[in-house]
């Protein structure tokens, strides 16, 4: 993947800036995905190879501009970053800033005079799945809706937030829709690039009232109360569902036991 | 990855946190037979600390095509050199029973099985518990005195030579090593997997871990005791599969039993082993508890002698296509002609073709979140010792409190109150004499007699009494007769004279006269010198009255008479009498037909004294006598009349169930002539070894 570092954690790298080139080192290779039985690589989008990814952005800072002591604030936490490929536009990925790589010396920060540039090398771990850079809301009122979603690979990237009152129990269900269409384009082995197993289901076991908003977060896998209480002790999940849920590429049917109000925010996810 | 862990505190009934974990980077887990399983689970040391992952956590694991794996508690935590990542080690729900003590004195006697594992996990810990196939009905006999659930569950499997598994986070399998038919095969042959038949596992690495070193064909069991007081096999009446021997230990003092398979001992040459049991002890010192436990004892060393008769390889291979259903104490085949890894580290050729039970099963999830799978498997069923055998084995060793009390011997000694037995043939004196539960054994006990008759006089008495009148006066002897009664008779007066008895020459005194008549009888007369006649029958006919003597006729009529007899007693005196009593014969011997007789009875025997003649020097000869040579003949003393006596009672208890019995000593007197006096003392040296009921 080749494109440029548009932003990270905040800081902005802007067309003022100097070289800036954004690359893959290292990513998942498909030989270890799981095979399932048919030939199948599975690339669920789930949060798991933070240290699989590697990708260096190389840039320089602006004239006059010196950019290495905020990045060296934020050296080995996490933060998003935004990027430009062609493969998705721009994307976001929760990423690690893991080292910084500056070509000059320290005594010649000090001096740096106009029209001189330090130029860095920024490399960051991340996970193999991108996001796009906005959110979709959708509003929910009733038992159910479709919702389309771009990218090519499975995205937890979703949060359902729910304010009607919900009479014991409320059961969410993620199906994929299998008419729908991939968008990967063809695999080397079988028709379809992603795991075609069956729907994914919720079952919260508690009521609540109208006034609190009950929210479900498929990208951190939490489940709270708009008062900030743990609601994921009410959850139950089927013993071989890993996760709350994901949205497929394409169409994914959401249905509800009951007629709920609210609205569900989701981005697409890509690898 | 493909888990999903929700993590619980301690006691937690509902996830902790807002979520489950699903950033699982590995997984690897272990499934043991008769052991405690394990998990170990990678994730971001960041989720560690934030959602303060500690020990005493526990955490449900699911895979997302294997579904639940089970509850794991946290036992630790490596972090690794990056201090990227954390890897938390957990035991599987067993380890509940290992932190749990099943109690103390929970006594079983010859009780079954199925009942005294519901008793124990069910009842007291909640858990299911599940059989292989039936519930077993085995009879087994031990006791808990502080064991963790987790060893008595070891303890079970071993008596009936079986094995137990965690089958649920609260439920516990037990089966029996009597499966014929493998579930799966193993094997080695080069094979496209995707060509394997569900049954079948292809071999991808095989080293062989136990060559089969443990064989025994003698064994020597033992159960909980001290040196002579370790219970054996002496008390068994178990005859089948394997005969009981004995033998005589080095100095050739003491009696060791064991049994023996002689098809191994032919094959690999005599092998002994002492096995010690010391969960299996009686629960009383009665015939029929020491029986119940040397039976239990002689059951556990025939499961152990059937289990170690024969070689018992052990091997530890890698296979793929292994299903999923697959569980420890399963039966598998296992076909293999190749290299493989030897138990010393060495590769040689392996000849495999034999059933095997699985052991251990451990599982390793790679980045796929697919199981790499690893099976341990033995021929016998029981496992190469791992490192989790010392979770119930290590610091609480309860087996001092297994131990019983070395017996010791001491003397005792009851003396009973004097008793006095009457000259008569149904009276007895009764001695209690009690023999506790404590007792172990009656080494020797003596019953002595003490008798001394009571003097008795050989003559009757004699009295002589002589009295002393009254020199003078008249006394007044009360008398008093009085007829009031117009229609009742007149008192005849018996004329019998009674001039015969004493008289009273001293003053006149008067008598009670009773007249009577009537018609038809003879009228009284008293003539002019108060002499007493009878007149016939009326002479007067008329009324005239012309004189000369004649009679009148009258109708029948009473003569009321009142009068008394006077004693006057002119003179105060009275009459005194004195006597002398002579007992004669209270200076000579005692007759010896006279002397009592004793007979001595029991609740199991009697011991009579039989009395004999010859001379004054005369003793009571008994019927389980002691020799003249120990001093233990009764004497009997003409002088005083004492009799001693003393005799063994030791045989009296040598029956069944002598034990806890209070016996009754009984003297009876049989010569009912003569009464005495009895005192007995019975002591001896018994051997007492207290017993926890």
């Amino acid at each position: 993947m080749i494109g440029y570092i548009i932003s990270y954690d905040g800081i902005t790298f802007n067309d003022g800036f100097g070289f800036n080139k954004f690359s893959i080192q290292r990513s998942v290779s498909p030989a270890r995905a799981r095979i399932l039985g048919g030939s199948v690589y599975d690339m669920d989008g789930m949060y798991t190879y933070p240290a699989e990814q590697i990708y260096t952005a190389d840039l320089a800072d602006r004239n006059g501009e010196f950019i290495a002591k905020p990045l060296y604030q934020r050296l080995g936490q996490y933060g998003w970053l935004r990027v430009y490929t062609r493969a998705f536009t721009i994307g976001i990925n929760w990423a690690k800033l893991i080292a910084i790589d500056v070509n000059a010396s320290a005594s010649e920060w000090v001096t740096l005079a106009n029209n001189e540039r330090n130029y860095y090398t920024l490399t960051f771990a991340c996970s193999p799945f991108w996001y796009r850079d906005f959110d979709t809301i959708t509003q929910i009122n009733g038992t159910g809706f479709t919702l389309s979603t771009d990218g090519n690979a499975r995205s937890t990237y979703w949060q359902l937030n729910i304010t009607s009152a919900i009479t014991n129990p409320l059961t969410i269900e993620f199906a994929r829709n299998t008419s729908g269409t991939s968008t990967y384009g063809v695999a080397v082995y079988g028709t379809s690039q992603y795991d075609a197993t069956g729907s994914q289901l919720i079952t919260y076991a508690a009521s609540k009232a109208l006034g609190t908003t009950l929210v479900i977060d498929g990208r951190t896998n939490r489940v709270t109360l708009s008062t900030g209480a743990n609601a994921y002790g009410n959850i139950t999940l089927p013993n071989t569902q890993p996760n709350l849920g994901y949205l497929s590429p394409g169409d994914t049917r959401i249905r509800f036991n009951q007629s709920v109000t609210g609205t569900l925010l989701s981005r697409g996810a890509y690898v | 990855m493909k888990f999903r862990i929700d993590v619980f505190t301690a006691t937690g009934t509902t996830p902790t946190g807002d979520g489950p974990i699903t950033q699982v980077l590995g997984v690897s887990t272990s499934e043991r037979l008769n052991q405690v399983g394990e998990i170990q689970f990678t994730i971001p040391a960041s989720v560690a600390a934030e959602r303060q992952l500690a020990r005493g956590m526990r955490y449900r694991v699911y895979h997302a095509s294997l579904g639940y794996l089970g509850e794991y508690k946290h036992v630790d935590s490596t972090i690794d050199a990056t201090a990227e990542t954390i890897t938390i080690r957990g035991y599987d729900s067993l380890i509940n029973l290992a932190e749990r003590i099943a109690g103390f004195r929970r006594n079983y006697s010859a009780a079954t099985f199925s009942t005294v594992a519901t008793n124990l996990f069910f009842t007291s810990m909640g858990w299911t518990v599940s059989y292989e196939a039936a519930p077993l009905t085995d009879a087994i006999t031990f006791s808990v005195e502080g064991e963790n659930y987790l060893r008595v569950a070891d303890i079970m499997r071993k008596y009936i030579r079986g094995w137990f598994r965690r089958q649920g986070d609260t439920e516990i399998r037990f089966g029996k090593f009597q499966a014929t038919t493998p579930v799966v095969t193993f094997v080695a042959a080069p094979l496209i997997a995707n060509d394997l038949p569900s049954d079948q596992a292809l071999i991808t690495q095989i080293t062989r871990t136990r060559s089969g070193s443990e064989v025994t064909n003698h064994v020597f069991p033992t159960g909980a005791g001290i040196g002579e007081t370790k219970l054996d096999l002496r008390y068994s009446n178990r005859s089948s599969p394997y005969t009981i021997q004995s033998t005589s230990i080095i100095n050739g003092a003491a009696t060791a039993y064991f049994i023996a398979d002689s098809t191994s001992a032919t094959t690999y040459g005599r092998v002994d082993r002492v096995v010690a049991w010391n969960e299996i002890r009686p629960v009383t010192n009665s015939e029929a508890d020491l029986q119940n436990a040397a039976n239990a004892l002689y059951d556990i060393a025939t499961a152990y002698l059937q289990k170690y008769k024969n070689e018992n390889d052990a091997y530890t291979l890698s296979a793929v296509n292994v299903p999923s259903t697959l569980r420890v104490g399963d039966l598998v085949r296992v076909i293999y002609n190749g290299v493989a890894e030897l138990e010393n580290g060495k590769v040689g050729w392996l000849n495999v073709a034999n059933n095997f039970y699985v052991t251990e099963i451990a599982e390793n999830f790679d980045q796929s979140g697919e199981p790499q799978v690893t099976i341990s498997i033995s021929a016998n069923g029981e496992a190469v010792i791992g490192d989790t055998e010392v979770i119930y084995d290590i610091v609480q060793d309860v087996q001092t409190l297994k131990l019983r009390t070395q017996p010791t011997q001491t003397y005792f000694s009851r003396s009973f109150d004097t008793i006095m037995m009457q000259n008569n043939a149904n009276t007895d004196a009764r001695f209690r004499v009690p023999l506790g539960a404590e007792i172990l054994a009656v080494n020797e006990v003596y019953a002595e007699i003490t008798i001394r008759p009571i003097a008795q006089a050989s003559v009757t008495a004699s009295v002589t009494v002589t009295s002393t009148n009254a020199a003078q006066g008249v006394h007044i002897s009360g008398l008093s007769v009085t007829t009031t009664s117009t229609t009742t008779s007149f008192t005849q007066i018996d004329t019998t004279n009674n001039t015969t008895a004493t008289n009273q020459s001293v003053g006149g005194h008067q008598h009670g006269i009773t007249v009577f008549g009537g018609a038809g009888g003879d009228y009284v007369l008293i003539d002019g010198n108060g002499a007493f006649g009878k007149v016939a029958a009326e002479n007067v006919t008329g009324n005239t009255n012309t004189g000369g003597p004649h009679n009148h006729t009258q109708d029948a009529h009473n003569h009321k008479f009142a009068h008394r007899h006077i004693i006057e007693n002119q003179f105060n005196h009275s009459h005194s009498a004195s006597a002398t009593v002579t007992v004669a014969g209270s200076t000579g011997a005692f007759s010896y037909a006279n002397k009592p007789s004793i007979r001595m009875g029991t609740t199991l025997g009697q011991i009579v004294f039989t009395s004999g003649s010859t001379g004054n020097t005369e003793f009571f000869a008994v019927k389980d006598t002691e020799t003249a040579a120990i001093g233990e003949v009764g004497g009997y003393s003409v002088i005083t009349g004492f009799i001693a006596a003393r005799v063994n009672i030791t045989n009296q208890f040598t029956n069944s169930n002598w034990r806890d019995k209070l016996y009754t000593i009984v003297l009876e007197n049989l010569a009912p002539t003569n009464a005495c006096t009895v005192q007995l003392q019975v002591y001896g040296r018994v051997t007492i070894q207290p017993i926890a009921v």
